[in-house]
């Protein structure tokens, strides 16, 4: 497990820069815009523990409310699915599969594709509520939230396929 | 101890995730100006509300207090309100005075006019009676002749100091003697009661009369002065009615006055000829 802690934080960089200065202000038509950072969670460990998942997700989302000055906002969020993860791992988790291994496309296949929509649309309800907290129900809101959704979904699927890519290509560097 | 001590081993990360979560709401709501906003305007809901409740109990409390004191000023205000109209309606009245004086000038009266108003109207086996509020201290007599706007009312019957007792022509005891207007046919007014009208009776069948002839005092009385208005013949009646040992006509007249919606009445402050009826009763005692 210890090994991937550098490419997780590596990732969790590029991720962050990406979402701090390319994705935040990117609003297409006004109203989407694309928040890919909930994907880190598909990188850690399924067996991460609370506590841990819980640290880690307050951590990350410190660092990009820093950077995006939106204190608290973000923070609040992964907070949130820190919590949450480990519980929703267990109806996307067969018991065989090892508490080291990360719930990407490889491991889990269509199981992890529905963990990360479920993620990220917890993600994107909680965020915007928090953001407009009274104007939840407004139009406005709800149209913000369902095209930075699909916008985040289509992103992040590109990052993650990237990532896929990557980490086969170097697990493929070390086998030889 | 030992209990908390694995509670908290086993539960901790709930307590990490609270302390975690409210630093992030911690921040949230004290980082920017539409997020402390916010948190302000839900203060001031919840305390808003609150106060409202307050204010509403408090009200209910002090609601019989502020029942009385509103009891107490609409009785002012309907008496202001009272007053008025009574003044209005003495002046509309009094403004209505002319139309008297047209009939005083068809019967050439001199007579001084005192306004009244009707202040009761009193139901007998006989009929009909109206109380006015004008008595022997306005000059109001007995046997003084009564005007409405619209023709004859009747006479005072009995006067006290501020009020009299009026019989109108519509009460069945009252045989008023009339005439017709530039024909010279004389009868009497008879009534039947409430709402039945009046009749011309006690007239010759060979008399000319139609439809819309004017009736009026003839004058043969010390009480009514000749020409007074008393209305006007509505139909002619298809029934001849014996009255005594002739056969007279009865026509059916539509009275000037209108009785139903008396309000205001005028009396006229005519001398009753007291002197003359003695003079007449001393000669002819037993007529």
């Amino acid at each position: 497990m210890n090994r991937h802690i550098p490419k997780f934080i590596l990732l969790t960089l590029v991720v962050l820069v990406l979402q701090v200065w390319l994705f935040n202000p990117m609003a297409i038509y006004r109203v989407a815009t694309p928040y890919v950072y909930p994907l880190l969670w598909l990188f850690l460990p399924i067996g991460l523990g609370r506590s841990a998942s819980l640290l880690v997700g307050f951590a990350i989302g410190l660092v990009l409310d820093y950077l995006s000055l939106t204190p608290g906002l973000h923070t609040s969020v992964m907070t949130l699915l820190g919590l949450l993860r480990p519980w929703m791992l267990r109806w996307f988790v067969q018991a065989d599969i090892p508490a080291s291994a990360v719930p990407t496309y490889a491991t889990l296949g269509r199981r992890s594709v529905m963990f990360f929509l479920l993620l990220t649309a917890i993600h994107h309800i909680v965020l915007y509520s928090l953001d407009a907290l009274t104007a939840l129900f407004s139009t406005y809101t709800l149209l913000r939230m369902g095209a930075g959704y699909l916008l985040t979904l289509f992103v992040s699927f590109i990052i993650i396929s990237i990532a896929n890519l990557q980490i086969h290509a170097e697990g493929t560097k070390h086998g030889k | 101890m030992e209990e908390i001590g694995r509670f908290v081993s086993r539960k901790g990360y709930w307590v990490l995730w609270l302390v975690l979560q409210l630093s992030a709401g911690f921040m949230l709501f004290n980082s920017t100006f539409h997020h402390r906003s916010l948190m302000y305007w839900g203060t001031g809901q919840v305390f808003g509300r609150l106060n409202t409740l307050a204010t509403q109990v408090r009200s209910y409390m002090n609601l019989r207090q502020e029942n009385e004191e509103l009891l107490e000023k609409m009785a002012r205000l309907e008496q202001e309100y009272f007053s008025l109209r009574r003044s209005v309606e003495n002046d509309a009245a009094l403004m209505m005075q002319d139309s008297v004086v047209a009939l005083r000038y068809d019967a050439e009266l001199t007579e001084e006019v005192r306004t009244a108003k009707v202040v009761n109207v009193l139901n007998r086996a006989g009929g009909k009676y109206y109380v006015i509020d004008k008595g022997s201290a306005a000059g109001v007599r007995e046997d003084m002749p009564v005007l409405s706007a619209g023709g004859v009312v009747g006479m005072v019957m009995r006067s006290s100091a501020h009020y009299a007792v009026v019989m109108p022509i519509i009460n069945s005891l009252h045989n008023l003697g009339c005439e017709v207007k530039g024909k010279g046919y004389q009868g009497l007014i008879i009534a039947d009661g409430w709402g039945e009208g009046a009749y011309l009776g006690q007239v010759s069948l060979q008399a000319d009369i139609q439809p819309g002839d004017t009736i009026q005092t003839h004058g043969n009385s010390y009480t009514y002065p000749r020409g007074m208005f008393v209305g006007v013949v509505d139909s002619l009646s298809v029934d001849r009615v014996n009255r005594g040992d002739a056969i007279h006509g009865v026509h059916r007249i539509k009275l000037g006055a209108n009785f139903e919606q008396l309000r205001h009445v005028y009396v006229l402050l005519r001398d009753p000829r007291i002197e003359a009826q003695a003079l007449e009763e001393e000669t002819l005692p037993n007529e």
